[in-house]
């Protein structure tokens, strides 16, 4: 029989703790201080690739600010607004740095600021703050970043699945975590430990990962 | 012992210059307390600046001035009380050169200079209560005194535009009306606009003045429409005496709202109101404006502020620099300058992440910093980097048929540069080892880990492989 799963343990929420910063820990700095209130500058803009983590530290900033109860804007994938989306985002901009009791803004999108094809106002705008590219990981600090999600999530990790994730798997993070979520719940479910042959039972599922 | 604090300001006004002594000198306000003498500083900047090169020379003076050694204790304003004082100093800053000590300001000046002393004196909520009785004037007229004519930066890309700003802020309604300033994002054109406010504003303190953006006056438009209060509209605008407005291209394709502007154009033209517009093109070019809008725009003067040159840039991030107070070498504002050409924003976007690397690394601004902060900003975006483009970028270099990465072949000339095609798979793209194996003729995954390991040991002890794959490197990520 089937042990049906209840969903008691979400996946921890993002935060810039558990970020693994690699390269980008001035990147990270920055942000803390500026979604703290701690900075004079207010407008931080974040590029890279997809999966480099950009969701992920928009959302930790937002949660940061909202727990000190400070006013925080996010803006993300840029380079996907629309015309009359940019004009609000320009006007955003505009209200914010006028007022700066209304806050901060932290956006991102794929490329650096004037290489996305957006408006010059908007985009002269988003360098006109701190603009950071987020670099990806090197295969030990996604080694590490698994490492610590599973432990927020009360999980046990062998080392070995993780070599083998790193070995097998596509090597973007947003796979690899999705793998660790979908290998933990099925562990859970069938009361058994995480192991390779566990991964690769699961890998030969039809699984949107 | 106040006396000693004027002769102080005198004295260091003729020793600096106009630019150190407005700096660092000026912003200190001078108390005595019970026999001790204290200098407060606007932030910790300033107080270690002062500290460092100033302060003997203070002590000097007043020992002098009081014929016996004195203690002067340094200290930094509340940093919740800094905001009524920042704005005030730039009315100070404006109204001559006179030092603060001295009593000869106009009313304006004097009030906001009591806000200050009062702000410093009271902790807490009654200092707030002070910022909040003088701000409303700044929010409702839009203006930002931050902006002035002083920290405009000149160069022959904006001389013509600023003389005719400030000659239209010395005789407003009278030089030139409507004066119509356009250029590209970022090259100072709010700048401009702002600066010829706050000149009115000083000169005559009972102006009305109204800074907006272009956007502003289009949801005032809107609002106007929904609570049917076009009159209230414009009694509103109808009755200022300069009207600044912003971007008027965002009026594009707006019919009511070029409408409800043509009536308070020509209403305040006649009155002689000065009216002061800035677009990113000029008149003629202002895509989906009615066309009596557009000659009307024409009818005073119209100048251009063309992107800044070397030199300006440079002075531009050294006079940022100074006001952000922390010091920038010649050499490195020259090479950010060269590198960042397009606006201004973009420079000072530069500026702020070197000065944030500097902080975060603990290392000096040098060109090497700038270097490697600017990467972020000005860096491309990187090609997408595929197996396909690896595999063809190695078999050009070694001169082979793209099909040899997918053949059965094994001769070394062969199999050498696939081996390194599918180690450079593996670095520089997310691809497993089963994915790069089959993308390389259904090859078998192990065969790849054995290729990346055997790459990796020549690239440490072959140093021609080595410069082989990082020319190879350079060349597939662009």
């Amino acid at each position: 029989m089937k042990q049906l799963l209840l969903d008691i343990q979400p996946a921890p929420p993002p935060s810039l703790e558990n970020f693994v910063g690699g390269r980008n820990a001035e990147a990270l700095d920055s942000l803390r201080r500026v979604a703290s209130g701690q900075s004079e500058l207010r407008f931080v803009y974040l590029w890279g690739a997809e999966g480099c983590g950009k969701t992920h530290l928009l959302k930790s900033c937002a949660m940061l600010a909202a727990r000190l109860d400070l006013p925080l804007t996010t803006a993300d994938d840029v380079h996907l607004l629309s015309e009359e989306a940019q004009i609000q985002l320009f006007n955003t901009f505009n209200h914010l740095r006028e007022n700066p009791a209304a806050g901060v803004l932290v956006s991102a999108g794929l490329a650096a600021p004037m290489q996305m094809g957006l408006r010059d106002d908007l985009a002269t705008r988003l360098a006109w703050g701190l603009v950071y590219q987020l670099h990806p990981l090197t295969d030990e600090e996604k080694a590490c970043a698994l490492r610590n999600h599973a432990s927020e999530r009360g999980m046990k990790l062998p080392d070995e699945v993780v070599d083998y994730c790193l070995r097998y798997l596509r090597r973007d993070l947003p796979t690899l975590m999705a793998t660790l979520d979908a290998l933990d719940e099925w562990s859970l479910t069938s009361k058994k430990p995480v192991t390779v042959p566990m991964l690769r039972k699961l890998l030969q599922l039809p699984l949107n990962i | 012992m106040d006396n000693f604090w004027s002769i102080c300001l005198s004295r260091f006004q003729q020793e600096l210059s106009a630019q150190q002594f407005n700096t660092w000198i000026k912003p200190l306000q001078f108390e005595t307390h019970e026999g001790t003498c204290r200098l407060l500083a606007p932030n910790r900047f300033v107080l270690q600046w002062v500290k460092d090169r100033f302060l003997d020379r203070i002590k000097l003076i007043a020992e002098e001035v009081a014929a016996h050694p004195l203690e002067i204790e340094l200290g930094v304003f509340n940093k919740n009380e800094q905001l009524p004082d920042s704005s005030a100093r730039a009315t100070l800053g404006n109204s001559g050169n006179k030092p603060p000590a001295d009593s000869n300001h106009d009313t304006a000046s004097d009030s906001v200079t009591d806000a200050i002393a009062s702000a410093v004196k009271t902790a807490g909520k009654n200092g707030q209560k002070t910022t909040r009785k003088t701000k409303p004037e700044g929010e409702s007229n839009g203006l930002n005194p931050s902006f002035n004519f002083d920290n405009f930066v000149t160069g022959k890309a904006n001389q013509l535009a600023r003389a005719a700003a400030l000659q239209v802020a010395e005789n407003p309604g009278t030089a030139y009306n409507p004066l119509f300033i356009y250029g590209g994002v970022g090259l100072g054109k709010t700048h401009l606009l702002q600066a010829i406010g706050n000149h009115l504003k000083q000169q005559n303190p009972e102006a009305k003045i109204r800074y907006l953006h272009a956007e502003r006056y289009v949801s005032d438009v809107v609002k106007a429409y929904e609570h049917k209060a076009f009159d209230e509209f414009k009694r509103q605008y109808h009755s200022l005496d300069l009207l600044l407005i912003d971007d008027i291209q965002f009026f594009a394709k707006k019919s009511r709202t070029q409408e409800e502007f043509f009536y308070a154009f020509n209403s305040l033209i006649e009155a002689k109101k000065q009216i002061i517009i800035t677009c990113d093109t000029y008149p003629k070019e202002i895509a989906d404006v009615d066309e009596r809008l557009r000659t009307r725009f024409s009818w005073g003067l119209t100048v251009a502020v063309e992107p800044p040159e070397l030199e300006m840039r440079v002075a531009i991030l050294l006079k940022k620099a100074e006001a952000a107070r922390f010091e920038l070498h010649e050499d490195v504002a020259f090479f950010v300058a060269k590198q960042v050409r397009s606006s201004v924003r973009e420079l000072e976007g530069a500026l702020n992440r070197i000065v944030a690397m500097a902080k975060f690394t603990g290392h000096e601004i040098d060109v090497n910093l700038a270097k490697e902060a600017l990467k972020d900003l000005i860096a491309v975006r990187g090609r997408q980097i595929t197996m396909e483009n690896i595999q063809k970028t190695v078999a050009d270099y070694y001169k082979i048929k793209v099909a040899e990465m997918y053949s059965k072949k094994r001769s070394r000339n062969f199999a050498r540069p696939r081996q390194i095609a599918m180690a450079l798979s593996r670095e520089l793209t997310n691809h497993s080892f089963p994915e790069i194996g089959e993308a390389f003729g259904s090859r078998h995954h192990t065969t790849v880990m054995h290729a990346c390991d055997e790459i990796e040991e020549l690239r440490k002890n072959d140093p021609n492989v080595s410069r082989d794959i990082a020319f190879l490197v350079q060349v597939i990520r662009g």
